[in-house]
């Protein structure tokens, strides 16, 4: 019956082929965990910015945990997508982060990746926008066997998360 | 046995040297180093005692060596450096495999380098292309090594090979002697060391098979080679070996087995089993160890290297004792085990191929990815995925007829003889007696393995008890498996055998018909093959048979006996203990002189070998005549000596006879048969997708043997799969006028699986029948024989997706219906469908899965289930339980983790923590906050009113039902467009210039007023924020304050719990011109406007506010201005009806209680003082409002959706009548259209509806005034009866006693099930009997009885009349007609206009009905002075007369009102339950202070509650007056407010609601500092008033008093 809360933000995304981006994220956790408090998912604005590389969502997260285990850590699920000129959205890429164990402020860059299609899809989506996504976003979280999913590196997506643990010890965790 | 054979091995004979040359020519392993240093050591060891000579031997030896080295590369002509090359046979086979005993591959060990020297030479030969090249170079290198070689013997001494062989140069016949007497006695030293370790333990397997010879590539030979070589040394070699260590002497170990084996290979053969050297071994029976034969599914294994084996298998052989306890390293198939998946234990199917994988379209779904287009969020076209529809096909493939009226005797029998074959072939083709045979020799030869098994199990000295058992059950099971599969055996070919008699059989007959008519009309023919038998072969068979039977029968007898025998020895054992034991107190008893008495325990019984005679018996009838015990024959079997029969039947063989050559008698007849067969009839099949017809087929004929080849496949395009596909085969008779259909059977396609695609199903056979019935015949068909026909048939065809060509099935994924969230939702269970993958980590302990569950599946037998621990054996995270820190019910209990869940939920809000931050420990948790108190008086009351609550449930229950029947007909009539719908014409564009020009020359006014068409409505999105506009104009008829003061009402509106006032206007006929926005947002964002099922409420209270002085008195200083509102009248107003009607404009009238105390006495007080007046008294208050949505929305689709009619034999009335309806309608509406572009008249928007059909319970429109009964429906007499004062005979009172009885059957709405105009029709039965209906139902049934009360007078009529209301919109009134007079009853309310008051709330009305037809209003704007118009069906109404026709009956049912009364108790109860629910709920809206109860004077309060409802219709009852002096005289003086709530029977909530909405619990809510208890009492009292049919009146009377 120890308790997690995770409160943070999600500061900005970088180094993106594009600059104007926005997030949507969701907490996964396993199923030892309820979730108390917090919204598990969300999307942030879209961030155009009109100088430098990074796009800053300053998206806030705050969220309370009570578990019964540490089966299922709460991870972080990212799908990181690029509003562009015709303001259509498009997927620049996917990536997880797990929330840390050690209490204390984290900072965490999320790498992302992106699927990448046939030569054709490619093509098409240098030109007329779009892209490959995945059918099931749960690969990108999920112990499935990926090893055939061709993909291509993202950026990052950066996080600031403070941990707070409570009861652990009661348990013969130390933290 | 210290070098024994050297000296004899030094005259190796050439032969042996070349062979063991070759050998050492294919050293090249990865040994090598670890040889070489063990060599080394040894060499250093070894001291130099050898001289000259030796080094001259030597070097010959190496001389020779080289010679021959040179030679032999010559004869493997580049063979390659393959070691076991098997290019020269056996021989060189056995040379690989190094036999050691050989007396020459030891005694002529050559030195280390030589040997590499060679190998090196060898691969070179390889390399090089020519021979002679090859040979000089090794001739230079044979010189350089035979230098190298004498400088290592010179300067370290000789090896230990080259001690060994110093007896080179020893003769001839010495060495062929010494070699024969090496060879015999190693020969027997090594068998007996086999022999004694015939039973190879498993550590000797495990090195058996790790050290295995029979690698294929060069490395693990030539090791082999190398360790034999090596290890040979050491065992024959001296004892000072040892000192080379644990490694060594594990060689030899290993060398020493694999030798013993080599010698005896022809022996071996057939003792132990080789394990193919090929990846994938060719699975043969006679490979013992084959699971996979054995059925057992071995799975997939991973790809491992095979020096990753060799060495996983070197560490598990030389670690074998720390290992000892996992004996099942290695697999009965001699490998080691690896399994599939590292989760499972053993294998399981299925798993995903490898092509499965490369094929993106085969991967599995989470890997799968797809394109996707950028498009804009809020693009209109975001949410159209698709934009093809789903496109099934159906393939049929051809009709035959089993039976037909053209087939002649020949036909049938024929027809019958193609049933038995169709069975025949089915069942040769499976062979199961072929099958059966397999499986009986494949047991028994399983059986013959675990026999032996279990022996050498018996024999070895370190058995395992528990391997032993194992294999004892397998065999009992065998066993049993095999008697059964005996007997499966015998009736199979039992059966076999009976078929194929009576296919001869119909051979016969379709031969005799032929004969005797002289021609054939089919082309059948027969083919009979026979293979003759021998006789005496078979009886030996059949001998064989039994024999084996009973042997196997005795086995199983024996060890049971066996096992019966070890327990009784156990129980004898126990026996003679407990009697010695005895005997020995007894002795000593009788010593003592004491009473004993004899051991009375009687021994054990010995269990007898059961006798196996009569069973032979029986087995022997059985086997060989197919008696069963019973002496019946029901096995028969081929006889022997009887030929093998193959029976073949040739269709097309021969045409049937030509006309010409058939008999005269005959000819004529069947020439008109086969003309008819060409020429009569046409087939076709229609298809139909759940009852619609997607396409007929062509028109086939007949052929000659009757079938229809259709061969097509038919493409339909679904939006929504159908539940059945049907294919009706229709006839067609070209007749000389016109051609003649019928449907002559019809055959249902099973419904293909979402997932199926057309060329996966089989084509499925179809039987159909079609007996023509009497009816037909009676219609006078023109040939009676032929309509009495049969018809039997069957039809073949199949049905399945469609593929596109990317593979994409274009088939839906599985929905289905959720009547919660009332749409199709994605099937949860859908993925039980898809084969199960493994890698999806389902849940094992699923039955669902327990086929893949190995355990689970072999588990058949109860007790070896019992041993395997299915439930800790599969979970999904192991350990996953014992890392927790608690269970899961503490986390959901923990009352901290809830509080904090329910206030993230809003649930617990601060007024319940009082402010209180969370505490940190569940301890410290409020018992009370998480709990759920609101629940409780409701559950109570659910509990206690069963009965009543079954009757809603039932009623929502079928309102369930109906929903679905009626949204499957929408879905289905979704398929139907009308031609309106499909294009829309426009009208052409006229621009009239005349107004044109007028607006250039009129006079310019700018302030004229200008009629603005309301706004385009906005579409409903969930993000609208919407207010509900609510214009209060004026009220009337409030009641007067019985102290003269001035009414000072106001008027709150109430919508989702939000409020708003007006400000206070004065007088009894206030005037407000007030306007409220109430914002308001759907609870959930997929929630649609229509589906809000909540209530404006609309009340007035008088505002009473007062000032109070507190503390002190000083009143201009600290007084306090306490705000009291005192209820007057109120009205709800349904959500749907502002919606659906856009807005609701017009008078309301509003509900008042029966009295209000203080209120309005001198009224009443008038009223009964003049009698006159008792109708004014009677007007309730009413309010001049205007309710609208802001922004205005657009209304919602309506389901313009015709049914099908009820009335089947008059469609063409029904059709006309909708017609002439319709029409009609767009008369309106231009009419209306023109009033409304008129300014001067200004008409008013409104619903013009006019019905003549409504839907009725079973989803089908029926005639409206099937609903009224002619001369009414009699109301149940004890509604008249007055108790004491006897029955009610006044018929305007007995109306007003029936309006109330029916206005107070509960009202449940069905317009938000059904948006638009789509309502439902009870009867009256079942409206009584559900207890709830809406306003149509009430109007019908008080319409009804009505009818009936007035059928005596002449001239008065009553109608049932559809229009308009306020508030309620479209509805259904009663109006009655009596000369001039013409009154509306509201039967919902119960209340009577008269028409044309400015009081009816009915304001237009679109038709009239009663039990003879439909009057529809032509002219609805006239509201309600359209009943003026004569109802003549010309000018005014169109009248629609009631057909005179059966299927018009009345469709009401008479109401039995006896059945089913609630009880006098449950009455009591209910009225308990509402007070306590009620109290509390006063209670805990005043939760701030403290609530009293006056109790007092409640039996008063019930009685004059009794008296107002027994007296409703007359409020100056003297009952009434008794009652209320009473009342008055009790509560009079310290009342402040006071009144009867009545109502009928609803749930608790929402009498709570309107109580809540008395705003009663606002009162007295001031308290100041002196007095901590407010001077307030409250007393609720409720009383149930019981009609029959359990409709109930609920009374609440609440009062606030001084206290």
């Amino acid at each position: 019956m120890a308790e997690v809360h995770v409160i943070g933000q999600i500061v900005g995304a970088s180094e993106f082929p594009e600059n104007d981006l926005f997030c949507k994220w969701e907490a996964h956790f396993g199923p030892a965990w309820k979730r108390l408090q917090g919204e598990v998912s969300g999307q942030t604005q879209v961030d155009c910015p009109a100088s430098g590389e990074m796009a800053y969502f300053a998206h806030p997260i705050d969220l309370h945990f009570a578990t019964r285990g540490l089966q299922g850590w709460p991870k972080l699920h990212f799908e990181v997508f690029h509003y562009d000129w015709a303001g259509r959205s498009s997927l620049v890429g996917y990536g997880f982060a797990h929330v840390p164990s050690q209490p204390g402020l984290h900072k965490i860059d999320c790498v992302t990746w992106r699927p990448t299609g046939s030569f054709m899809d490619e093509v098409s989506s240098k030109f007329v926008g779009g892209g490959i996504q995945l059918k099931r976003p749960d690969l990108v979280y999920e112990l499935h066997d990926r090893r055939n999913v061709h993909s291509t590196a993202g950026g990052k997506v950066h996080l600031e998360l403070s941990v707070i643990l409570r009861n652990f010890d009661k348990f013969g965790v130390e933290c | 046995m210290s070098e024994p054979a050297a000296p004899d091995s030094a005259g190796a004979s050439a032969e042996d040297l070349h062979e063991s040359e070759r050998l050492r020519s294919a050293v090249k392993t990865k040994h090598d180093t670890k040889k070489k240093r063990l060599r080394k050591r040894l060499q250093e060891t070894l001291p130099a005692t050898e001289g000259d000579a030796d080094m001259q031997a030597a070097q010959a030896r190496v001389s020779q060596r080289l010679r021959l080295s040179q030679t032999d590369v010559r004869d493997d002509g580049g063979d390659g450096a393959g070691a076991g090359a098997n290019a020269d046979g056996e021989t060189v086979a056995d040379s690989a495999t190094a036999p050691p005993t050989e007396a020459d591959s030891k005694s002529t060990k050559p030195p280390k380098q030589k040997s590499k020297m060679t190998a090196k030479a060898m691969r070179r030969q390889k390399l090089e292309e020519e021979q002679r090249q090859a040979e000089e170079r090794r001739r230079l290198e044979a010189e350089e090594a035979a230098v190298s070689a004498a400088a290592t013997v010179g300067g370290g001494g000789l090896s230990r090979e080259d001690r060994l062989t110093r007896f080179d140069t020893a003769t001839v016949q010495e060495l062929r002697q010494s070699k024969a007497d090496r060879t015999v006695k190693l020969a027997k030293l090594s068998w007996d060391a086999l022999r004694e370790k015939k039973e190879l333990t498993e550590e000797e397997q495990v090195g058996f098979f790790a050290n295995a010879v029979w690698e294929e590539d060069e490395d693990s030979a030539a090791a082999a080679a190398a360790a034999d070589s090596g290890g040979t040394d050491r065992v024959d070699g001296d004892t000072g070996a040892a000192e080379d260590g644990d490694i060594l002497v594990f060689e030899t170990e290993k060398v020493y087995l694999h030798r013993a084996i080599v010698q005896e290979e022809a022996d071996e053969s057939q003792l132990y089993f080789y394990p193919s050297t090929d990846a994938q071994p060719p699975v043969t029976l006679d490979s013992p160890c084959d699971p996979a034969a054995e059925g057992l599914y071995v799975g997939r294994r991973p790809r491992v290297g095979e020096g990753n084996i060799l060495r996983l298998q070197n560490i598990l052989t030389i670690k074998a004792d720390l290992y000892e306890e996992k004996k099942d390293w290695i697999g009965e198939d001699g490998q080691l085990r690896i399994l599939p998946d590292p989760l499972r234990d053993v294998p399981m199917r299925p798993l995903i191929f490898e092509e499965e994988l490369e094929d993106p379209t085969q991967q599995p779904p989470e890997l799968q990815r797809e394109y996707r287009s950028a498009r804009r969020w809020d693009s209109p076209f975001a949410n159209l995925e698709r934009e093809t529809p789903w496109q099934l096909e159906v393939d049929i493939g051809s009709v035959q007829f089993l039976a037909h009226p053209l087939f002649t005797l020949e036909h049938s029998a024929v027809s019958r003889l193609r049933q038995l074959y169709a069975v025949y072939a089915k069942f040769e083709k499976l062979n199961f007696p072929a099958y059966f045979r397999d499986r009986v020799a494949a047991i028994r030869r399983e059986l013959g393995k675990l026999d032996q098994e279990v022996a050498r199990q018996e024999r070895s000295q370190q058995r395992n008890q528990r391997v032993l058992a194992d294999c004892r059950a397998r065999i009992d099971v065998f066993r049993s498996e095999l008697e059964t599969t005996r007997q499966s055996r015998l009736r199979a070919e039992a059966e076999h055998y009976s078929r194929l008699i009576e296919l001869i059989e119909a051979w016969r007959e379709v031969r005799t018909i032929r004969q005797e008519a002289g021609f054939s009309v089919t082309d059948i023919r027969c083919d009979i093959e026979e293979t003759v038998q021998s006789k005496s072969q078979d009886e030996q068979d059949r001998r064989a048979e039994v024999a084996e039977w009973l042997e196997e029968r005795r086995a199983a007898a024996q060890t049971r006996y066996e096992r019966q025998m070890e327990a009784y020895a156990v129980e004898r054992r126990d026996f003679e203990t407990r009697r010695e034991e005895y005997e020995r107190v007894r002795l000593r008893m009788e010593q003592s002189g004491l009473e004993t008495a004899d051991f009375e325990e009687q021994p054990p019984v010995e269990p007898q070998m059961e006798s196996l005679e009569e069973f032979g018996q029986q087995l022997d009838r059985l086997v060989r005549l197919g008696e069963d015990e019973h002496g019946q024959v029901t096995c028969l079997r081929r006889q022997p000596g009887e030929p093998l029969v193959r029976f073949r039947l040739l269709e097309n063989s021969n045409v049937p006879t030509p006309l010409d050559q058939i008999p005269a008698p005959h000819r004529q007849a069947e020439e008109l048969r086969r003309n008819k067969m060409e020429s009569l009839f046409t087939y076709c099949l229609r298809i139909y997708a759940d009852d619609k017809l997607v396409g007929p087929t062509d028109f086939v004929t007949l052929s000659s043997n009757f079938m229809l080849h259709f061969n097509r496949v038919s493409l339909v395009e679904v939006v929504q799969p159908p539940t059945k596909i049907r294919l009706d085969l229709v006839q067609c008779q070209r007749g000389r006028i016109s051609t003649q259909t019928k449907v002559i059977g019809h055959v249902t396609l099973p419904k293909p699986d979402s997932q199926t695609t057309r060329v996966q199903v089989n084509m499925s056979e179809l039987r159909f029948t079609y007996k023509s019935d009497d009816r037909a015949t009676a219609a006078g068909d023109a040939n009676p024989a032929e309509a009495a026909a049969v018809f039997e048939g069957v039809v073949r065809a199949r049905c399945g997706w469609r593929c596109d060509s990317d593979g994409n099935i274009l088939a839906p994924a599985l929905k289905v219906y959720d009547p919660q969230l009332e749409m199709y939702i994605e099937n949860p269970d859908a993925s039980r469908d898809k084969p199960v993958r493994l890698t999806e980590l389902k849940d094992p302990n699923d039955p669902w899965y327990v086929r893949l569950n190995y355990h689970g599946y072999l588990g058949e037998d109860a007790d070896a289930a019992a041993k395997v621990d299915l439930a800790g054996y599969c979970r999904f995270n192991f350990f996953e339980e014992e890392f927790d820190f608690c269970g899961r019910e503490d986390l959901e209990a923990d009352s901290r983790f809830k509080a904090i869940v329910m206030r993230d939920r809003a649930q617990l809000t601060t007024e319940v923590t009082k402010g209180a931050p969370m505490p940190p420990y569940a301890s410290m948790i409020n018992r009370k906050w998480v709990e759920d108190p609101k629940r409780e008086p409701d559950s109570v009351v659910k509990a206690r009113v069963s009965k009543l609550e079954k009757m809603r449930l039932n009623y929502e229950r079928k309102m369930a039902h109906v929903r679905e029947q009626v949204l499957d007909a929408f879905n289905l009539a979704k398929n139907y467009r009308s031609y309106d719908e499909v294009i829309k014409e426009a009208s052409a564009v006229f621009v009239n210039i005349f107004t044109l020009i007028r607006s250039l020359f009129s006079r310019k006014r700018p302030l004229k007023p200008i009629r603005e068409v309301s706004s385009s409505p906005t579409p409903f999105t969930p993000v609208t924020q919407l207010n509900l506009s609510i214009n209060i104009q004026n009220g009337a008829d409030f009641p007067q304050p019985n102290d003269k003061s001035v009414l000072k009402p106001f008027v709150e509106a109430t919508f989702q719990g939000n409020s708003l006032r007006t400000a206070t206007a004065r007088g009894t006929n206030p005037d407000w011109s007030a306007s409220i926005e109430l914002p308001f947002r759907p609870t959930s964002a997929g929630q649609k406007p229509e589906t809000i099922s909540d209530e404006l409420v609309l009340t007035v209270f008088n505002d009473m506010s007062y000032t109070q002085t507190a503390e002190g008195g000083q009143q201009d200083l600290s007084s306090v201005i306490v705000r009291e509102k005192h209820f007057l009248a109120s009205i709800a107003i349904p959500f749907s009806a502002i919606y659906i009607n856009e807005k609701v404009k017009g008078r309301l009238q509003l509900r008042m209680p029966e009295f209000l105390m203080g209120y309005g006495a001198s009224a009443s007080e008038a009223a009964s003082a003049d009698g006159q007046q008792s109708k004014k008294r009677r007007h309730s208050p009413a309010l001049k409002v205007f309710i609208s949505l802001q922004p205005h929305l657009a209304r919602p689709t309506l389901l313009q959706q015709t049914f099908d009619t009820a009335h089947d034999s008059a469609r063409q009335w029904v059709h006309n009548t909708k017609q002439s309806i319709a029409i009609l309608n767009e008369q309106v509406k231009k009419t209306r259209l023109e009033l409304q572009s008129d300014p001067n008249k200004a008409a008013d928007e409104f619903l013009y509806n006019p019905r003549a059909f409504v839907v009725s319970m079973e989803v089908k429109e029926v005639f409206v005034s099937c609903y009224m009964v002619k001369g009414g429906m009699p109301p149940p007499p004890e509604l008249f009866q007055r108790g004491s004062q006897g029955e009610v005979t006044d018929l305007e009172l007995k109306k007003a006693i029936v309006a109330r009885y029916v206005s107070l059957v509960p009202f449940v709405s069905d317009a938000s099930a059904f948006p638009g105009l789509v309502d439902i029709w009870n009867t009256c039965e079942e409206f009584l009997d559900y207890q709830a209906g809406d306003e149509e139902e009430h109007a019908v049934l008080l319409a009804n009885y009505l009818t009936h009360l007035t059928s005596g007078g002449a001239d008065t009529q009553i109608y049932l009349a559809l229009g308009n209301a306020v508030p309620e919109g479209a509805t259904a009134y009663v109006i009655e007609m009596t000369g001039n007079e013409k009154f509306v009853w509201n039967a919902s309310t119960g209340f009577r206009y008269k028409a044309q008051s400015d009081r009816s709330t009915l304001v237009s009305i679109d038709c009239l009905i009663n039990s003879d037809g439909v009057y529809i209003n032509r002219k609805p704007y006239e509201e309600a002075r359209a009943l003026n118009n004569p109802l003549d069906g010309k000018t005014h109404w169109l009248h629609i007369p009631k057909p005179e026709s059966a299927t018009f009956d009345c469709i009401q049912q008479p109401i039995d009102y006896g059945t089913d009364a609630v009880l006098a108790s449950e009455i009591g109860n209910i009225e308990y339950d509402i007070e306590l629910a009620v109290r509390k709920e006063i209670e805990s809206l005043r939760a701030r202070v403290p609530t009293l109860w006056y109790n007092g004077g409640a039996k008063d309060v019930r009685e004059l509650l009794k008296a107002l409802e027994t007296y409703h219709y007359d409020p100056n009852n003297q009952a009434i007056a008794t009652a209320k002096e009473a009342h008055n005289r009790m509560f009079g003086s310290k009342v402040i407010v006071g009144y009867p709530l009545q109502m009928s029977y609803k749930s608790t909530k929402e009498i709570l609601n309107d109580v809540r909405n008395t705003k009663l619990h606002e009162i007295g809510m001031y308290v100041d500092s002196k007095n901590t208890v407010p001077k307030v009492q409250f007393s609720c009292v409720v009383y149930v008033h019981q009609y029959p049919k359990n409709v109930l009146s609920i009374w609440i009377n609440l009062m606030a008093l001084k206290k």
